[in-house]
């Protein structure tokens, strides 16, 4: 063994040691509970509608839906930049402010761009959930819709 | 400046849940009698609790002066109270709830059984047109809900199929067709405080007019300061409305403030006692986040499609607090997964708790006009509950794909149902009410609302409350 290989094993080594330590010491529970803020680092240090595109690179979406998008958002929840750690839903929501769900496009191909219809702010625009069930129709109430199977 | 007592048949202090269903009765019964309705806030419309909302939670969390404030009580001051800001879920107690002491050995039991409040429920239910399921639930019932049930999410109904007795869908007063006062079926949008097409029940949407009654004199901006009482029987109420003091008589006082004000006000009056304002407490709830393989969610028709039961009876109960699940369907929880965006489910699980005598709301030293309210904890009961989900949630949701659940860091801060600080009971000793809601010492003062829970129970309280302000109606009257 070279000293070289020697220096390197022993330094992996003792990253190996120096990571299971620092893990014991903080606890997995909690480094998996933040985990999700890492996440949403994605794209740090682009624009937001950089992030966006990025995000959805295989969504084909209507000219200048981002922008309008990024605009109401920013409206909502005040101005978001290229070093902002995003909220959760940044993405999300971009999804549910389009008509994405409401054309089936989570279950197959549209074959067409998604609209941007309005920002998903369900106190502004209410009865909007494109992912909600209808109450149970009479026909189905009458066929005993509700009791237990 | 003080001016001539007024006389009624019925001083009612407050508008939300417990005056109003008691009112609703009352006026049955008496249907001419004078009735006067004190409410501290003002009277806004459907439109203004939803572009006022921020102000009147700062006047609500100025009213009192809350000693721990890491621990928020969420209530609204005004005409109709917090049925202008609740999520209208109405689960009724189960059976054991009644009865934690005798099946359980914990706390004490309710001085009345669950068969005692049956029927009332029912006609709460009625009144509020409340949509719950055809069958299942543990409910007995007498009749049928007035509305059908909402839809279950696919989460839901396998929940449900693999154990029927304990996952059935939430009753709620989220109604599944317009009301016959014209509220229009709920549309799911999720963000039910606000609802902002009005669907849910309110005071102000379905009891409105049982304050117009030509007999009812109702006052806003009328805030009470004290009810008068001499030789052991209540004659009266001292209030303050636009900078005049005010006072008037009635053979019959009812107190339907909330848990805050409910004792205050007894304590302001001399009427003080070891249980009273002793033993504040709420449920403490927790969110979970469940990621599912292959198991799309979203499909509910309401905010809260089901409700579970399987953390709630059994020999646990012995040690550790009974809860319910929730299952919601907002979708801003939606998994940022490609392909996978509905492969999640938000669950809220509410644990029960118990009355700690360290958690209570007095007169102030420092401030004549407002309650100090201390919360030291939840009971060690509640927390043993909380310390088991990790083991027994799992086991709860056997019957889905399950692939990563996370359960929040902490408790939700607050449920906003605030509850036991005027306990009912046999006991004068250990007690303030009996189980027709009246006062041991003062007969003809009634307390109402959920300040008379003896204990907590995971339920969501206004249906009970509700129903025990329709059953103290009825018993004073009979």
């Amino acid at each position: 063994m070279t000293r070289r290989t020697f220096l390197v094993i022993g330094a992996v080594v003792a990253a190996g040691a120096g990571a299971l330590v620092g893990i014991r010491q903080v606890g997995w529970s909690r480094i998996e509970r933040n985990w999700g803020r890492f996440e949403r680092l994605e794209g740090f240090g682009r624009s937001p509608i950089a992030r966006l595109r990025a995000h959805f690179a295989w969504l084909e979406v209507e000219p200048g839906a981002h922008q309008r998008y990024l605009a109401d958002y920013q409206d909502a929840f005040g101005l978001v930049g290229r070093f902002s750690i995003l909220r959760p839903t940044f993405y999300t929501a971009f999804l549910l402010s389009t008509d994405f769900f409401e054309r089936g496009g989570d279950r197959r191909p549209t074959g067409r761009a998604v609209r941007y219809v309005s920002f998903y702010d369900p106190v502004i625009a209410p009865c909007g959930n494109p992912l909600a069930g209808t109450p149970p129709t009479d026909e189905e109430v009458a066929r005993g819709f509700g009791a237990t199977t | 400046m003080r001016t001539q007592a007024e006389s009624y048949d019925l001083i009612l202090v407050g508008t939300s849940f417990a005056s109003s269903f008691f009112l609703l009765e009352y006026q049955r019964r008496r249907p001419g009698a004078r009735v006067l309705a004190l409410e501290r806030g003002p009277l806004l419309s459907h439109a203004e609790h939803g572009s006022r909302a921020g102000a009147l939670d700062e006047d609500a969390v100025a009213s009192f002066r809350n000693l721990t404030p890491s621990k928020p009580w969420v209530f609204r001051l005004a005409f109709g109270g917090s049925s202008n800001c609740w999520a209208a879920c109405t689960p009724r107690m189960t059976p054991e709830d009644f009865e934690l002491k005798t099946r359980y050995g914990v706390a004490v039991d309710w001085p009345i059984r669950y068969d005692d409040l049956e029927r009332h429920y029912s006609e709460a239910e009625d009144v509020m047109a409340v949509a719950g399921p055809a069958s299942g639930g543990p409910w007995p019932r007498s009749r049928p809900f007035p509305q059908p049930p909402h839809r279950l999410s696919e989460p839901d109904r396998r929940l449900q199929h693999a154990q029927p007795d304990l996952w059935c869908v939430q009753p709620c007063a989220r109604p599944t067709r317009p009301t016959t006062r014209g509220r229009l079926a709920c549309c799911a949008t999720g963000v039910c405080p606000q609802c902002p097409i009005d669907s849910k029940f309110t005071i102000l949407n379905e009891l409105r007019g049982l304050y117009d009654a030509p007999a009812v004199d109702l006052r806003t901006g009328a805030q009470v300061l004290e009810i008068d009482h001499a030789g052991g029987v209540a004659t009266g109420v001292r209030w303050t409305e636009g900078l005049r003091d005010r006072r008037a008589s009635a053979p019959v006082v009812a107190l339907g403030a909330n848990a805050i004000f409910n004792p205050y006000l007894l304590q302001r009056s001399g009427l003080d006692g070891p249980e009273v304002g002793r033993g504040l407490v709420e449920q403490v709830s927790i969110e979970v986040e469940v990621d599912l393989d292959g198991v799309d969610n979203f499909g509910g028709s309401t905010l809260v499609s089901a409700i579970g039961y399987p953390l709630h009876d059994g020999p646990h109960r012995r040690t550790r607090a009974a809860a319910l699940i929730e299952s919601h369907n907002a979708p801003v929880v939606l998994r940022d997964v490609r392909g996978r965006w509905r492969q999640r489910l938000g669950l809220r699980v509410i644990f029960e708790d118990l009355r700690q005598p360290g958690n209570r709301v007095s007169t102030s030293r420092d401030d004549a006009e407002r309650p100090d309210v201390r919360f030291e904890s939840h009971s060690p009961y509640a927390r043993a509950g909380l310390a088991s989900l990790p083991e027994a949630l799992p086991r709860a949701l056997d019957a889905l794909p399950v692939e990563r659940m996370r359960i929040a860091r902490e408790p939700n801060a607050g449920e906003g149902h605030v509850q036991c600080t005027t306990p009912m009971g046999t006991d004068p000793g250990t007690s303030v009410v009996d189980s027709d809601l009246r006062h041991h010492q003062i007969r003809n003062l009634l307390v109402l609302g959920a300040s008379v829970f003896p204990t907590c129970p995971p339920a969501n309280p206004t249906l009970t409350l509700s129903a025990l302000s329709l059953r103290a109606a009825e018993r004073l009257l009979t």
